[in-house]
């Protein structure tokens, strides 16, 4: 049985995988980020987000990523800034999906380390002006802000933990999973 | 006539760096956003290379490539994964579901490309 400051030191080392991943991901994509914790969203006029579901044995919960078009534009591969659908919603919606995917896969990939397999859903995208994201009633949920030049990334970590749940310890003698990038031929 | 290559991923993004990557190196690309998708389009389409992720609705990639490995008319198909995933649980159960290779997002377009001649030639032969 874990206590309640377990499952909160718990967290704290969930984040942080979630705040290396992020500074891997963004920094791959040529976006250089300053991290803050926190963080409240401006109401924008505009604004982008993807969510995707995760669960593990005793672990569940959620990754949003919310951020204005103009920085989903930064985001989006330069060889992609040419086509036709340029800056529509559609566009927009599906590259913030994909890096929401990405920065699960990569989260993922740091819990492996730590023997936990999480299983990932799929992203849920959508786009809309004053969005308003209640907190989850159960769990614990925290804002990680992301700020680059182009402006503001907002990743929040929603993760509900069973009162028996402990992370396991990074298990040094596990051979670390491919890293992103890499490729193997069987 | 040019190689046909299929990519099935359900992000439109992933799609199109896969198309640019492969169509640069004169194949020519086929998309489909699931693995049903896929599926369909698979049919008497002629394609050599299926570039293939794992996390999509509708049909996840390891639930493709297991309606794949079924069917006689797909043995010669050559599948290589394109994911975030790096389970070596899920890579176990590529390789024996008849898989190529294994690649993470996000891929170099070089690189793709490599495989993609490597896989090719091999079925061609
Ligand atoms: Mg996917």
């Amino acid at each position: 049985m874990s206590t309640l400051k377990d499952q909160a030191e718990t967290f704290v080392e969930l984040r942080e995988c979630l705040v290396a991943a992020s500074h891997e991901l963004f920094d791959a994509y040529g976006m250089k980020t300053q991290y803050s914790p926190g963080g409240a969203i401006d109401p924008w006029s505009d604004a982008v987000m993807a969510v995707i579901g995760y669960a593990a044995e005793g672990l569940r919960g959620a990754v949003v990523l919310i951020t204005a078009p103009h920085v989903v534009e930064q985001l989006r591969p330069e060889v992609l800034r040419l086509g036709s659908d340029v800056g529509s919603d559609l566009a927009l919606r599906d590259v913030l999906g994909e890096f929401a995917n990405m920065l699960i896969g990569r989260v993922k990939n740091k819990l492996l380390a730590r023997g936990l397999a999480p299983l990932l859903a799929t992203p849920t995208t959508f786009s809309g002006s004053e969005i308003q994201l209640p907190v989850p009633r159960s769990g614990m949920s925290a804002w990680h802000r992301f700020s680059s030049e182009a402006g503001e990334i907002y990743v929040r970590l929603d993760a509900t933990l069973d009162a028996n749940f402990i992370l396991p310890p990074r298990q040094e003698h596990v051979v670390p999973p491919l890293a992103e990038g890499e490729m193997v031929m069987f | 006539m040019q190689t046909k290559i299929m990519v099935a991923d359900d992000s439109q993004m992933v799609r199109q760096q896969v198309r640019s990557a492969l169509a640069g190196a004169g194949f020519s690309v086929i998309e489909a956003h699931d693995g049903a998708d896929a599926l369909s389009k698979l049919d008497q389409s002629g394609v050599a290379l299926l570039v293939l992720d794992v996390n999509m609705p509708n049909m996840n990639g390891l639930e493709l490539l297991e309606a794949l490995h079924k069917k006689d008319e797909y043995a010669k198909l050559a599948v290589v994964m394109l994911t975030t995933e790096g389970q070596p649980k899920l890579m176990q159960q590529a390789k024996a579901l008849g898989a190529k290779g294994w690649i993470i997002k996000p891929f170099k377009p070089e690189q793709l490309v490599a495989v993609a001649q490597k896989l090719t030639a091999t079925t061609a032969a």
